[in-house]
């Protein structure tokens, strides 16, 4: 089963256009979808608006390789659940959001073990093909260090 | 989502959390948790809507510290919190990682520490960096074409180290379970009072 999120707040039709397009070619896989206000049609696909959190967990750990627009929300899903991550950049000359910060996302945190980017919405079927290995448990050293650093700003005379 | 990670470092305080996405409660504990209107640059009604809701709770709670990770909500909670002469701190997200985001700029108005979570973007925008959620994002090894800053608590400003020997934290890291983990950056002011038996 391959599961995909688009998040819940913006559509993001090019990518849920090449999954259904996909889908189409590989109707042995299940694929289900999130995409959020879109009124698009896509026959092969499991369509969800939005998802309940409980939901959206089972289907995010129970998926072979996930497929998402790169929020961040989705590699720290990605990373607590231990699932393979494409990850399909939103672009602001195409209308897919307000600025280009998920490019920027994708550029500084897309070389990470467990995440494969996708620029090119035609790649998606080579990168489903063979998906990158779930990503490595960090030792948890950068998050110490900003709690201890806040902790410490709270505390604070 | 980001806040609900940087909880250890005031689950020891009592909490409100404000929030525009209900089921928040997960990973938030026993603290109560306030609903506000979300809102953003283009929805100007909304903004005005969000901002009594928001002044409405930062009085009513009256708190020592308001800390969040934004987006817009958050930045008319750090203005609330202001007014009332709380301490402020903006976490920018780390979705931002080559610029900080409007609203993190916006914020520096109201926030009396300002951190990005990324080493560049902090020296660009006069904030600090000490560390963010994702393990190794500042890590060379991980991130190739990325600084080599380390987060080290000694190489920051004297006055914003650590304090030693106040660094309660009783809860564990890291709750499962986190509500709606791919949606978008949710917008969680959050009020942490310093001294729950002090009055205000």
């Amino acid at each position: 089963m391959i599961f995909a999120t688009t998040g819940t707040q913006l559509p993001f039709p090019r990518l849920v256009r090449a999954l259904d397009a996909w889908a189409a070619r590989m109707p042995e896989e299940r694929v289900v979808a999130q995409i959020g206000p879109d009124p698009g049609r896509y026959p092969h696909l499991e369509l969800h608006a939005t998802l309940p959190p409980d939901r959206f967990d089972a289907l995010f750990s129970a998926a072979r390789v996930v497929v998402a627009h790169a929020g961040i929300g989705s590699i720290l899903a990605a990373r607590q659940y231990d699932r393979p991550l494409i990850l399909v950049p939103r672009r602001a000359d195409l209308g897919e959001h307000r600025n280009d910060h998920q490019a920027a996302t994708a550029r500084r945190l897309g070389a990470r073990a467990g995440l494969h980017v996708v620029w090119d919405e035609a790649d998606l079927g080579a990168a489903l093909a063979s998906p990158p290995p779930p990503p490595t448990t960090g030792d948890g050293a950068s998050l110490a260090a900003l709690h201890a650093h806040l902790a410490g700003l709270i505390d604070g005379a | 989502m980001q806040l609900l990670m940087l909880r250890p470092s005031f689950a020891h305080h009592e909490t409100t959390w404000l929030t525009t996405l209900r089921g928040l409660t997960p990973g938030s504990g026993d603290a109560p948790v306030r609903i506000v209107p979300d809102c953003n640059r283009d929805t100007p009604l909304r903004v005005l809507a969000c901002l009594a809701a928001v002044t409405w709770h930062v009085l009513r709670c009256r708190p020592h510290v308001v800390i969040t990770t934004g987006a817009l909500p958050g930045v008319l909670a750090l203005a609330a919190g202001r007014l009332l002469g709380a301490r402020t701190i903006w976490v920018d997200s780390i979705a931002n990682a080559e610029e900080m985001s409007a609203s993190g700029r916006l914020a520096a108005r109201f926030a009396s520490h300002r951190l990005s979570q990324w080493p560049d973007v902090a020296e660009a925008e006069g904030a600090t960096f000490a560390g963010s959620i994702l393990n190794g994002s500042a890590d060379p090894l991980q991130g190739p074409d990325h600084g080599p800053v380390r987060p080290d608590a000694g190489g920051l400003p004297e006055d914003l180290r650590p304090v030693p020997g106040t660094l309660a934290r009783p809860n564990p890291p890291r709750a499962a379970g986190e509500p709606d983990a791919a949606g978008p950056q949710v917008p969680v002011p959050q009020d942490a009072l310093p001294d729950p038996g002090s009055p205000r």
